[in-house]
């Protein structure tokens, strides 16, 4: 009897993105995310609520396949999130956090949706075709004649996650394990039977607790744990035996002589006919008769192997391997030529037989394996990597690393180019598709049917969400800086604050607080002042218009009694801006009460303001010490190009020329570098996801 | 089910991290207080003394106790040995790292300066390691190792069991008593030389290393499990071949079997194997004596109904018959003929099972005089097939002539029945050439064998890891000593860098400043942590309070001046001569340089206790999956996702 119950209706939520509790936990989600990215990111610790297995790691393909959000908008990005990982596997976190901060920088701006979509979908378009030109500043190639930027590569990724917790020099010899093992698996000529295609090969990843880091090493060919592989003497004579080729045989029936492949149901047996078990096992026996015959010398099965067909096998001088697992199937078949047997019945074919080179036994950490090594050079590349760490949460986030490295490895492959790490490629592009979005800014708001205004806008926000994404490396009270003319990014190490460039003469930044409801006024430029900026004290904020020549700036959009305005003003205009209906602003937009601008807190009855700047001149300008030697990536180094200027990430600085791009002719040594194809894709779904989550008016949840 | 996450602001998993650390300070040093760990729930108790017997008997429910646990399991499985210093370590390190959080120190610059600061002290402590040639027993006290007597002789009391001519110059100094029992004291006093004469091994002092020497160097007060760790290596060394010297040591040759019942000193050290049997089943052993005998090994169980892993048994065979079985056999009693045939046939007297063995086949056999043995360590089954050429097999139906093995010995080694337990009598098994070696530990207090055991092990793998890395590191806190001297020479000159600065800077100096401006006060807090350790192992030796204790380090290292050598300042340090009016014999200050310890052990302890502080440092948040969002309402540290 069943019972019944009354089916509930759907539950439908109009706009998601205006309930506070959805627009919560999108910036709960964001905030994970944003922790957890770069090499000083914050981990997380997983578990269920009975106490379970703990999770600890900052990689976003473990993290979000951990975590499970009761919001079908949160569901939606982490699934596409996911997505583009199982495609590319690098850039999980990158996609999240630019996706919210764009959808977060839409609702700011008060844009309408239609409108925001709209220019995304043509801002990316810009951003795609500039990491596609040739010339394109943030691009370098990867040059296959040198492992080095290979490495960089490598080592860019594998520093990436703190809980790996490796040391320098351990970084290294694993970065350069995985540029070894990539190499090994990108086969010399072509592949066999197919000439116009070249198959890569596998990498099999064996990981060891307990051991220590730099043990871990690469091997060609492939390594099977053999647990009992002393009980046999037999076997460890085998191995010894001189070079091969051996021929092999390679099982995934199992062969332990069970009935269970007939199924269900019950069986009678006839008190005078031969047992079942028996049967099989004649018929296992006859098997291994014919692998004895057929010189067989390396048998191999992914399940168990019946003990008796082991021993007979043994006793001929057999070489067998049992319980392989279906991880190890396939690069076996790969590395042997071997052909998987799924049946016992009938004689083994003579082409499913696969051939090794020899084996012996390798001690790996505490453990004694199997190494099967290729039949033939050049080989059909199959490598193992063995990786040691001290524990098993270190370890599994380095497993999962590597495996990144090698998938980032391969992408090369496809396009030779990388993209510089460390936010630099981020801040540049944003500077760039801002310099052009605003030189073209008519042209571009005339095709696409909006206005002026809400195009500035609109690049306003995806600039800054792009920032956000270099910003996001930038934890422990840093402050990210972006120079002028290079538009790299920098980080500037806590305690060393930046107090205050040398300003140029006339030139001033004066920030005030300005009463509830009052408007801002731009400030008298006093000679000699000194600038405030970078590191903002709570209740103030910093915000750099760029005002042409002592011009004023009048904002009058007064949501809760706050004024906060931005813009880009162009010389010898003067901006005001009237009343403005609620939610919607010109320059910029209604601020709930108490938000975060740009990088300060605004306590209410705040306001920011900042001062003229006049011609452009520089916000900030270091006086050397406290900026890094090198930005981000480390293409831009400051003892090399003096007369730099830097500006705090994500406040509006005036309105410049093109980033100039860095000449490659003597690059010097990149530190970081990101792949081209990964985080060109994620770019694309980061735009397309956030478009979408705006684009949705109702949700309908079937909550029976 | 939506996630709920714990923003650990407060970093109260630092915290835990070291509440867990201080539950196991007392296990530190040689003189270790035993725990009772009571379950509430079931009203069982165990007895405990190293640090990962009770992370394994606590039930962590934090997330930072299980990483912890995690931890010490992955080390002690490697290792063996060094996992109270990793937690020690891990718990002192937590608590520099949420000082420096509290002084305002980012969490990159903690990182960075606290792996530097280990960097640099295992570099140092690596140049000062001692290799084990150069461990000598001193000039005047040569062969006196308490350790190279016979088990018995050395299992004294060290309260009671004093010489008595001694007696009455021991017993005006109770304190020295007591420190008889420290590591760092344990004095090879004039009462050994006297109590255990003849007994010394005659160890070739020439060429090569002693063990037994070694092995004192680094027993740490388990006198009595470190000489049946010696007795082993004597054992193994003379069925090596290299006649009654200590040569040669092999951990993995080694079991134990522990025999609850006898008093201490009833533990020994036996070639082969030891196994308890019925006295039924001895009295067959009785017949076997003197001779040698065939063996066969089986993987598994030894019965009609066992089948090989991974075999799935179909349940639903029924037997269906058109005729009266008038033999009355059962399919058992077939298999039962079967195997006893092949048995016979083969000339078997020994059957060693991996598994359980069927008990109508095993009296059968002892009918015909095969000795069936149940429940053998698969560690031992693989000695056997190594030395006796036998070939293990999982069903006895499977055996031929070549899977038997030769040359087994048995004879029975102690009775020891009385205790009411079906097996007791304890017989031992030996095959030619085996270097496999039995080290059998009795106590009378049931809930002791863990421990003993434990010990033990630990000492057996202290002696392996010696010879393995051939060098060793001072003990007795001296290495921790040395790490904070050389912390706080990095500290001085790095003020002094910094202080020139303004004069002639070395641009190696602002480097170093630049790169970490809070180098100096992480360094300082880090070398804090060794200095507890220091202080907890004179407090747990029973020398003075832990104030003292500082106190006394730090004047020492004023005294030492920022010398760097390795010198007879630091034993002078952990004796404090200069402030009991000479309470330390000569000898004791003499014995205190040879304790040493495990250089990878405890390099290898220091970074993983480092490894894990790292982790949950840098871990902000607790995310908790499958929780109704319902539950936490209302909790104002959690937010739902």
């Amino acid at each position: 009897m069943s019972r019944v119950t009354k089916k509930a209706s759907s539950v439908c939520t109009d706009s998601p993105l205006s309930m506070s509790e959805v627009c919560q936990k999108m910036t709960l989600m964001r905030q994970i995310l944003t922790s957890c990215f770069g090499p000083n990111g914050r981990l997380k610790q997983v578990h269920n609520n009975v106490g379970g297995h703990v999770l600890t790691t900052s990689t976003s393909t473990s993290l979000l396949q951990a975590v499970s959000s009761s919001e079908p908008l949160l569901k939606l990005i982490t699934a596409s999130i996911l997505n583009h990982l199982s495609r590319f596997s690098d850039c999980g976190l990158y996609t999240g956090i630019l996706c919210f901060s764009l959808i977060d920088h839409v609702q700011k701006s008060g844009l309408r949706p239609s409108v925001a979509i709209k220019i995304n979908k043509q801002l990316l378009e810009v951003c795609t075709s500039f990491l596609n030109q040739e010339d394109c500043g943030c691009k370098v190639n990867v040059d296959f004649n040198s492992c080095q930027s290979l490495v960089t590569l490598a080592r860019s990724v594998i520093s990436s996650k703190p809980a790996c917790v490796l040391t320098e020099g351990e970084q290294q010899h694993i970065s350069t394990l995985a540029v070894h093992a990539f190499l090994l698996t990108v086969p010399c000529g072509d592949t066999p039977g197919s000439p116009d295609r070249v198959r890569l090969g596998k990498t099999v990843t064996v990981s060891i607790e307990g051991q220590f880091v730099l043990d871990s090493a690469v091997f060609p060919g492939l390594l099977v744990n053999v647990p009992d592989m002393q009980l046999h003497p037999t076997d460890s004579e085998r191995t010894r035996r001189g070079p091969g080729p051996f021929r092999l045989a390679l099982f995934t029936v199992s062969l332990s002589g069970d009935l269970s492949e007939f199924g269900e149901g019950s069986l009678e047996v006839h008190s005078g006919a031969p047992d079942p078990e028996d049967l099989i096992l004649d018929e296992l026996l006859k098997l291994g008769e014919q692998a004895v015959t057929d010189q067989v010398e390396v048998f191999m099965c992914q399940r168990v192997i019946h003990p008796v067909l082991q021993h007979y096998l043994r006793r001929h001088g057999v070489l067998v391997v049992e319980r392989l697992g279906i991880a190890l199937i396939e690069p076996i078949v790969q590395m042997t030529g071997a052909q998987a047997v799924a049946l016992y019945q009938t004689p083994i074919p003579p082409e499913a037989y696969g051939q090794v080179k020899g084996c012996c036994v390798r001690t790996v950490g505490s453990r004694e394996m199997l190494h099967l090594l290729p039949p033939r050079e050049p080989a059909p590349a199959v490598c193992t990597m063995v990786l040691c760490h001290r524990n098993d949460t270190m370890l599994n986030e380095l497993k999962a690393v590597c495996q990144r490295a090698e998938h980032v490895l391969r992408l090369t492959l496809r396009d030779p180019v990388a993209l510089l790490g460390g936010g630099c490629t981020e801040t540049h592009m944003a500077a760039y598709i801002s310099n052009k979005g605003t030189t073209e800014a008519a042209k571009a708001a005339l095709s696409l049917g909006v206005s002026q205004s809400q195009y500035l806008l609109g690049l306003n926000g995806f600039c800054s969400s792009l920032e956000a994404v270099a910003l996001a490396l930038v934890h422990d009270g840093e402050t990210g800086l972006v120079d002028l003319s290079y538009a790299h990014h920098w980080s500037v190490p806590q305690g060393e604050a930046i107090h205050s460039g040398t300003v140029p003469q006339g030139e001033a930044i004066h920030s005030g607080t300005v009463p509830q409801g009052e408007a801002i006024h731009s400030g008298t430029v006093l000679q000699g002042e000194a600038i405030h900026s970078g590191t903002v004290l709570q209740g103030e904020a910093i915000h750099s218009g760029t005002v042409a020549q002592g011009e004023a700036i009048h904002s009058g959009t007064v949501a809760q009694g706050e004024a906060i305005h931005s813009g880009t003003v162009a010389q010898g205009e003067a901006i005001h801006s009237g009343t403005v209906a609620q939610g919607e602003a010109i320059h910029s937009g209604t601020v709930p009460q108490g938000e975060a601008i740009h990088s300060g807190t605004v306590a209410q009855g705040e306001a920011i303001h900042s001062g003229t700047v006049p011609q452009g001149e520089a916000v900030q300008r270091g006086d050397g010490d406290e900026v890094p030697a090198t930005c981000g990536c480390g293409l831009v180094e400051r003892s090399a190009r003096p007369g730099l200027e830097w500006t705090p990430l994500n406040t509006r600085y005036p309105s410049r020329s093109a980033p100039l791009v860095v000449g490659k002719d003597t690059p010097p040594q990149l530190r970081v570098l990101d792949s081209f194809t990964a985080k060109l894709n994620a770019l694309q779904v980061a735009v397309e996801m956030a478009n979408l989550v705006l684009d949705i008016r109702y949700v309908i949840q079937d909550v029976n | 089910m939506g996630s709920t996450i714990i923003s650990q602001r407060l970093h109260v998993g630092l915290q835990q991290l070291t509440a867990l650390a201080a539950v196991t300070h007392s296990f530190l040093g040689p003189n270790k207080n035993h725990k009772f760990i009571q379950d509430e729930s079931t009203g069982e108790s165990s007895l405990v003394c190293t640090c990962f017997r009770v992370l394994e008997h606590l039930d962590l429910t934090c997330s930072v106790g299980q990483l912890a646990n995690e931890t010490i399991q992955a080390h002690q499985k490697v290792f063996h040995s060094g996992a109270g210093c990793l937690l020690f370590m891990a718990g002192v390190w937590s608590r520099a790292a949420l000082e420096c959080l509290h002084r305002d120190i980012s969490i990159p610059h903690i990182v960075s300066a606290m792996s530097e600061g280990l960097d640099i002290c295992c570099k140092v402590c690596r140049s000062n390691s001692v290799s084990i040639e150069d461990v000598r027993p001193n000039a005047s006290d040569s062969g006196t190792s308490v350790l190279q007597g016979s088990p018995h002789t050395v299992l004294r009391n060290p309260v009671t069991g004093m010489n008595p001519s001694h007696g009455a110059l021991n017993n005006k100094k109770q304190s020295r008593i007591k420190l008889t029992h420290s590591r760092h004291f344990c004095a090879n006093d004039e009462a050994d030389k006297n109590t255990t004469p003849g007994l010394f091994s005659h160890a070739v002092s020439s060429k090569g290393v002693d063990i037994a020497h070694l092995a004192e160097a680094v027993s740490h007060g388990c006198v009595d499990a470190m000489s049946l760790v010696v007795e082993v290596s004597k054992m193994q060394s003379k069925n090596n071949g290299s006649g009654d010297s200590c040569r040669t040591f092999d951990v993995n040759k080694l079991v134990t079997c522990t025999l609850p019942g006898l008093s201490e000193d009833h533990s020994c050290v036996l070639p082969g194997c030891v196994i308890l049997l019925s006295a039924e089943q001895a009295s067959l052993v009785h017949h076997m004596k003197e001779q040698k005998w065939q063996v066969v090994l089986i993987n598994g169980d030894l019965s009609e109904k066992y089948r090989h892993l991974g075999f799935n048994s179909k349940n639903d065979i029924s037997q269906v018959t058109d005729k009266l079985d008038l033999k009355g056999l059962s399919k058992e009693d077939d298999w039962e003929d079967n195997v006893l045939t092949t048995l016979l046939k083969n000339n078997v007297n020994l059957v060693l099972v991996n598994g359980e063995a069927s008990e109508r086949l095993t009296q059968h056999c002892m009918s015909h005089r095969i000795l069936v043995v149940e429940r053998m360590k698969p560690d031992i089954l693989k000695d056997f097939a190594e030395t006796t050429g036998a070939v293990p097999v999982t069903y006895a139906t499977q055996l031929s002539k070549h899977c038997v093995g030769t040359g087994v010995e048995i004879s029975i080694w102690r009775d020891c029945s009385g205790n009411r337990r079906r097996a007791s009598m304890a017989v031992n098994i030996v095959a030619d050439r085996t270097a496999l070696v039995t080290v059998v530990l009795t106590t009378s207090v049931h809930s002791k064998l863990q421990t003993l055991e434990d010990c033990f092990w630990g000492c057996a793998y202290r002696l392996h890891h010696t010879l393995k890395d051939r060098k060793l590191l001072p003990g007795a806190g001296k290495t921790e000593l040395l790490c904070v001297q050389i912390l706080q020479k990095h500290i001085k000159d790095n003020g002094e860098q910094t202080r020139g600065k303004d004069g002639t800077s070395a641009p190696q100096a602002k480097q170093g400043r630049a790169g970490n401006p809070h180098r100096a006060d992480v360094f300082q807090l880090m070398a804090d942590g060794w200095m507890d350790y220091i202080s907890t192992l004179m407090l747990n030796s029973g020398t003075c309070s832990k104030v003292d204790a500082w106190t006394t380090i730090n004047q020492q290292l004023i005294d030492l001046n920022g010398g760097l050598s390795l010198d007879a300042n630091f034993s002078r340090l952990l004796l404090r001569d200069d402030t009991e009016d000479g309470m330390m014999s000569p000898d004791m200050k003499r014995s205190a340089g040879k304790v040493y310890d495990n250089m990878t052990v405890k390099l290898e302890a220091w970074r993983k206790a480092l490894d894990l502080v790292f982790l949950v440092l840098q871990t902000d948040t607790e995310i908790i999956t499958g929780i109704d969002p319902k539950q936490v309402e209302g909790q104002s540290n959690v937010m739902v996702l």
